[in-house]
């Protein structure tokens, strides 16, 4: 609409006269193309920034002595690093180099022997144009000149690399992903240094800059797998999209269920030992974790400390994890089955005593056990949000004073404490998040099943759970697979053999190749 | 969509309504756990039945422990038609619903156990879902109730404790039948095959017995002072289920030696010293082989040949008589033990031809496989055939070992036999 | 490369689905009617009636590789006609429709006896056939993948089992070996062969399973399995309880786990079976609906299998409620289903397999 573009620009140099109102339009760039005229290009970027009221939009006039021209640079304060523009931009272009420059490609030259900066191009496309300075880059308008040389100076503020937080590991690497994207795919390059490695940009549309970074290798991940994850990002009708944890929620398989359909980490040599298993990996701006996808069951549930760990420890704390899992679903319920349904199966002492301590209580056992539940999940719930001087001392308030007041105060009897306690143990010794939630709610069913039919139900209801594990597929991989279905894979489940026998990748994924690689 | 949505909620509210019935759930608390059952004759058909109901407070949690003021259990007898309906009938007055599930042992008084209608009582009952076939019996001298209400072991808090250990004592010791639980009774009751032994067992004082030999007693025989007045040593002997005689301790341990399976695996003994009649000599006798059984059923009456083997370590030898390094005292003594052995078995085995007409070996197991099919087994009758067996019973003793000591020291009381002369050279 | 090939049943899912539903005949009624037919050598009739299913298996498995990607009641139609194919379909639906009634109630019985004597009868059926329409509902893959994964804890149970109650075996308790004598125990063999039925139904699954060689593996091996399983176990339920007090017992499998006694810690276990016994069943009957949904609308021509699971459960839960007591269901019911079975069993096979061959379908 050349029209309405023509109005804009007047609009544009009536400005000083204008109200904050005026100045705020709703104007974003859509097909529009620059101009010859240096003020024109100017004045309607300046529009679409909301300049002047946008005080970070920087407007830097330069004469470029080599070519005797006018131009400005452009850029956003604060997404740029400001060195690199005066070193590599303004101070070589406000030298004098006449001669170096032909007058017929301005831009061509200027990028190819003046410009120091590590990365520039040209386009004339402004939504381009507001793309880059979005994003942190800069942008040099010549006058006379209908395109513009978009310069890399990204340089935005971001924590350093720090240690995990919520994946921690005793052994093997501790850095954890921070909020730059850039950053996470150097992290991840330096475990997999492959050639195959490829790094592809999806733009998911939509206002602003949503931009997706899909990690995988090229010639171990499935096409397939590729493709879905593509097409699932394409498919996403949101406008802005602001983290991975929202994206996570948009792609998953299925949202309504328990069970995740993606993992997100922390971990960058995590996400390599996934990257060549022949997953993909994704990363976003912003976002210091990264999503896996597809997952089956093992992946959420290992950790990288058992492969770190010697192959005997490995599996001691795999085998400690799945009673862990089993202890965090089931104890409540079956507690409360086997006191309600089958007393003949305690030992005699022990039915005597549970029986002597809950002489004096006033609720039924279910009841005791939801309440202990209930203010265990407070518990947990309130050390995470508690500021993090006060955090432990929330525990020891919680587990220590209040089981025992409850106990003293007869509203439970003490080997509920213990129940409750080694349940909720069980469940922070579960490393991943949504595996720990997963068991954490699923548990609740459980209880509910232990109290209305015994075994009967609890048996009933594991086995509509373990089908319904079987029959949930992340990206088209089954969620218990390579277990169930049976594919062949190293045997790397609940324990895994030694690592120089985990020469086969899992064929669950459907990796281009088969065999890991060895010296040959 | 909006149908489906219905159609799931619907089911979902059903579900729970269906789940929220709770018909099975009890709350611990509300139980009465019952150690023991006794079961006496009552008037006209009913029989009584004493439940011991464990009161849980002797041994609270931690803090809360009443402990040693608290008594251990209430005892209450009634009369019911039945062993099913006094569960229901006791709770008139007693505020828990009685569990059987931890009941361990069930007492049957002797009167009881030697009537006609005990094992039709007992079968009835147990078709009840908490009656254990794994209870032990325990047949009582005096009625069951006294047995219960007089039984007060001051070792043990919980009475299920206290039968549990006792009814497991045949392992050590051999006195009372292994295995003398309703299972095995429903069995052989029910296959006719051997007889039943069942453990016997008394409070009462009986005439003591005194200087007999060291299981030769009957409960309550036993000339014993202090601790609780429970005693049990020796078997009830049921046939068809019926009780028709009883074992005392030795012929108990007798019993379980010549039995195939080595169940009582090892006990003590003492043997008159073939050599010295004055004193008798300690021994532990060992199980290791299964006993052998030969029959032929050939002739006109079965022939069943014995054959034990046994493993003995002699422990004490009071006479000092050095049966350790003379070889011959050794095999004299070892020809003596067998042929006493067999002496006395062949004496157990015509008391049980001849009073209870039946067989308590389980040598029917070994008749079993003479025979193809069962209705062939079964025609034969083994407990018909068995009072006129003739058994021959041959003891084959192997001696491990002299406890610690090689030879034993020489005797004080003979002079001037301690210097120069070892106990080899020694003379009788 | 497509990443779904998963979609098919393989070797192991198919023949942990065969074990369980084979297997779990042990601990139900089935070696009680064992024993009222060959006394204490009730345990040898499993290993004949396998032989015999083996051979009829054998045909089956003849016609089936000839005819690749059609399962059992296609084949029938296309050797037997439209007519005669329907009746037959329909006979196998029928049957699968009772045999699933009455073991649901017999499984219900058994709870209902030794477990939950105050719950209804009603309550337990129905959530037994609940759990086992929801299982079916996600399909038989599922289904075979939720036995793969049940199986080895199904198994290691299985052996704790034994070694619990190896205390309270006597080996002489299976003597007289002959038991009712050899013509009784053969012709228990014959008869109650329907114990192994599944092999031969669920060739219904036949287009389902990876492929032929996988199929025919399976159904030998689970069949193997299932053979020692129940023999193994009727032999252990007579040396715990001597032969006619095993008779009496109309559950032996939870009365031999009632006398489980591992000391003064581990005693009353038979809760603990329970639980994967529960698991095993609900796998079991969770088959059961699908195959008898499956049988229904491949004989009727429907597309829809999912939209039968519910129709069928509904079938199978009330006739389940028919009966009026254990007895009745286990002595009249299921004596008389298992017994007609074999003709289905051992005819259609062969017959199968004769037409086959008559109509030279030898390239096909």
């Amino acid at each position: 609409m050349p029209g309405t573009q023509a109005e804009h620009n007047n609009q544009g140099e009536n400005k000083n006269s204008t109200s904050n109102e005026e100045i705020i339009s709703d104007l974003r760039p859509n097909e529009e193309t620059l101009t010859f005229d240096l003020k024109e290009n100017v004045s309607f970027l300046k529009k679409v920034f909301c300049y002047p009221i946008n005080h970070d939009f920087v407007i830097r006039q330069i004469y470029i002595k080599s070519i005797k021209r006018q131009a400005v640079l452009i850029f956003v304060q604060g997404m740029v690093d400001v060195n690199t523009i005066e070193n590599q931009i303004i101070k070589p272009l406000l030298e004098d180099n006449t001669g170096v420059i032909k007058v017929s490609d301005i831009a061509s030259s200027l990028i190819s022997k003046i410009i120091t900066g590590k990365n520039a191009y040209k386009t004339d496309s402004f939504k381009q144009v507001t793309k880059e300075i979005v994003n942190g880059n800069s942008i040099l308008i010549i006058q006379g000149l209908k395109e513009a040389i978009i310069l890399a100076t990204v340089g935005y503020e971001h924590r350093p690399i720090q240690k995990t937080t919520s994946e921690n590991t005793l052994k093997g690497p501790k850095e954890a992903f921070i909020e730059s994207e850039q950053t996470n795919r150097s992290l991840i390059r330096k475990y997999v240094r492959d050639e195959k490695l490829v790094t592809e940009t999806i733009d998911l549309g939509g206002k602003g800059s949503n931009i997706v970074i899909i990690m995988y290798i090229a010639d171990l991940a499935n096409d397939d797998l590729v493709k879905t994850v593509k097409s699932r990002m394409q498919n996403i009708q949101a406008d802005k999209i602001q983290s991975l944890a929202i994206l996570e929620q948009y792609i998953e398989d299925r949202p309504y269920s328990l069970v995740p359909t993606v993992l997100s980490t922390e971990r960058p040599d995590r996400v390599a030992a996934f990257l060549s298993e022949g997953h993909v990996a994704v990363l976003m701006d912003g976002s210091p974790e990264a999503l896996i996808a597809p997952v089956t069951f093992w992946s959420l549930f290992q950790n990288p400390e058992d492969q770190y760990q010697r192959w005997a420890y490995g599996n001691f704390i795999r085998l400690i994890r799945i009673l862990c899992c089993f202890i965090a679903l089931l104890t409540p319920g079956l507690f409360i089955a086997v006191t309600s349904y089958h007393v003949d199966m305690i030992p005699t002492d022990l039915v005597l005593a549970i029986a002597a301590s809950r002489e004096k209580l006033p609720f039924p056992a279910f009841m005791e056990v939801l309440i202990m539940e209930i203010s265990f999940e407070l518990l947990r719930e309130a050390g995470v949000r508690i500021p993090t001087p006060i955090g432990p001392t929330i525990g020891i308030v919680g587990a220590l004073i209040l089981g025992q007041a409850a106990v003293e105060a007869n509203i439970v009897s003490p080997i509920l404490v213990i129940i409750v306690a080694i349940t909720g143990l069980a469940s922070f010794a579960i490393p991943e998040m949504s595996l720990s939630f997963m068991i954490r709610i699923g548990r609740f069913l459980f209880l509910i099943a232990g109290a209305s039919m015994g075994f009967y139900a609890i048996a009933a209801l594991f086995t509509i759970c373990i089908a319904y594990l079987s029959s949930i597929q992340s990206f088209g991989v089954y969620f218990m697979s390579p277990f169930a279905p049976n594919y062949n894979s190293s045997k790397d489940l609940v324990v895994r053999p030694p690592v120089w026998k985990q020469w086969l990748r899992p064929l669950n994924i459907k990796p281009k190749q088969e065999v890991r690689d060895k010296k040959s | 969509m909006k149908s489906k949505r219905l159609c799931l909620t619907l089911v979902v509210i059903f579900m729970c309504s269906i789940l929220t019935g709770c018909w099975d759930k009890v709350e611990l608390e509300d139980e009465g756990y019952v150690a023991a059952i006794g079961i006496d004759k009552g008037a006209g058909r009913n029989v009584r039945v004493t439940f011991q109901i464990t009161n849980p407070k002797t041994i609270g949690s931690g803090r809360s422990g009443g402990g040693s003021g608290e008594i251990k259990s209430e005892v209450m007898t009634l009369e019911a038609p039945s062993v099913l309906s006094a569960r229901d009938l006791i709770t008139i007055s007693v505020t828990r619903r009685i569990s059987l599930a931890h009941a361990k042992v069930v007492v049957v008084g002797e009167d009881f156990a030697r009537d006609e209608s005990f094992f039709r009582y007992i079968e009835a009952s147990l078709r009840d879902k908490e009656m254990r076939r794994i209870m032990t019996i325990i047949v009582s001298r005096e009625p069951a109730e006294e047995f219960i209400k007089k039984n007060n072991p001051l070792l043990e808090d919980r009475m299920q404790k206290f039968y549990e250990f006792t009814s497991r004592r045949w392992k050590e010791t051999g006195f009372v039948p292994p295995f003398a639980n309703l299972n095995r009774f429903m069995q052989r009751t029910e296959t006719h095959g051997s007889l039943f032994l069942a453990i016997y067992a008394t409070t009462r004082e009986f005439p003591t017995k005194k200087g007999a030999d060291e299981g030769a007693y009957m409960p309550g025989q036993i000339e014993k002072s202090g601790g609780s007045p429970a005693e049990m040593i020796g078997a009830a002997v049921f046939k068809d289920g019926k009780m028709i005689g009883k074992l005392d301790g030795n012929e108990m341990r007798l019993v379980s030696m010549l039995r195939q399976e080595p169940e009582t695996r090892a006990m003590l003994v003492t043997f008159l010293d073939p050599l010295d009649n004055k004193y008798r000599i300690d021994a532990r006798i060992i199980r290791e082989n299964r006993t052998k059984i030969k029959l032929n059923l050939e002739g006109e009456v079965p022939v069943i040949d014995t054959y034990v083997p046994l493993t003995m370590d002699i422990l004490g030898i009071p006479s000092f008589v050095d049966y350790a390094e003379d070889m011959e005292k050794q095999k004299y003594l070892k020809d003596y033990l067998e042929k006493y052995l067999s002496k006395i078995s062949l004496k157990l085995v015509d008391k049980t031809q001849k009073e209870f007409a039946g067989d308590p070996f389980q040598w029917d197991l070994a008749a079993r496989r003479k025979f193809f099919t069962y209705d062939e087994f079964h025609k034969y009758d083994w407990m018909k055939h068995y009072p006129e067996a003739k058994v021959n019973i041959k003891f084959e003793i192997n001696i491990r070992s002299f406890g610690k000591q090689l030879a034993p020291p020489s005797n004080p009381m003979e002079k001037g036999n301690d210097e120069g002369i070892s106990p080899l050279e020694r003379k009788e | 490369m497509d990443i779904r090939d998963g979609d098919k049943l393989g070797i192991k899912e198919y023949t942990a689905v065969l074990i369980i539903c084979i297997g779990i005949k042990a601990t139900d009624s089935t070696p009680t009617l064992l024993y009222k037919q060959g006394d204490n050598a009730g345990w040898m009739i499993p290993i004949i009636s396998s032989v015999i299913v083996f051979l009829s298996l054998s045909c089956l498995l003849a016609v089936l590789e000839r005819y690749k990607n059609k399962n059992l009641i296609e084949i029938i139609y296309h050797l037997t006609g439209k007519y005669i194919g329907a009746v037959l379909g329909m006979l196998f639906f029928i049957s699968v429709t009772l045999v699933s009634a009455t073991n649901i109630r017999n499984y219900v019985d058994i709870l209902s006896t030794i477990y939950f004597r105050r719950t209804p009868v009603f309550v337990l059926a129905a959530i037994i056939t609940a759990s086992c329409y929801i299982i079916a509902r996600l399909g038989v893959r599922a289904i075979g993948r939720t036995a793969w994964m049940a199986l080895p804890w199904i198994i290691v149970i299985t052996i704790a089992f034994v070694i619990l109650v190896y205390n309270l075996i006597k080996v002489d308790y299976l003597y007289p070996i002959g038991g009712a004598g050899v013509k009784q125990i053969l012709k228990g063999g014959v008869l109650y062969s329907g114990i192994f039925s599944e092999v031969i139904v669920f060739s219904v699954f036949f287009p389902q399973v990876k492929n032929y060689k996988s199929f025919k593996n399976s159904s030998y091996i689970a069949l193997l399995y299932a053979v020692i399983s129940i023999s193994l176990l009727s032999a252990i339920y007579i040396m715990v309880m001597d032969y006619p007090p095993v008779v009496i017992n109309s559950t032996p499998f939870h009365s031999v786990a009632r006398l489980i006694y591992g000391g003064r810690f581990v005693s009353n276990l038979e809760a603990f079976f329970l639980l994967f016994w529960i698991i095993a069943s609900v796998i079991r009957f969770g088959m059961y609906l699908y195959t008898d949904a499956a049988l229904i609308s491949y004989t009727l021509k429907l597309s829809e299998k999912k939209q039968m699971i519910s129709a069928v459960s509904a079938i199978i839960l009330m006739l389940s409620l028919i009966p009026e007591n254990y007895i009745e269901n286990i002595n009249i019911v299921r004596k008389t289903l298992i017994n007609l079975d074999w003709i289905l069993i051992y005819i259609v096979p062969c017959a199968l397999l004769f037409l086959s061959q008559r109509k030279g379908d030898y390239k096909l």
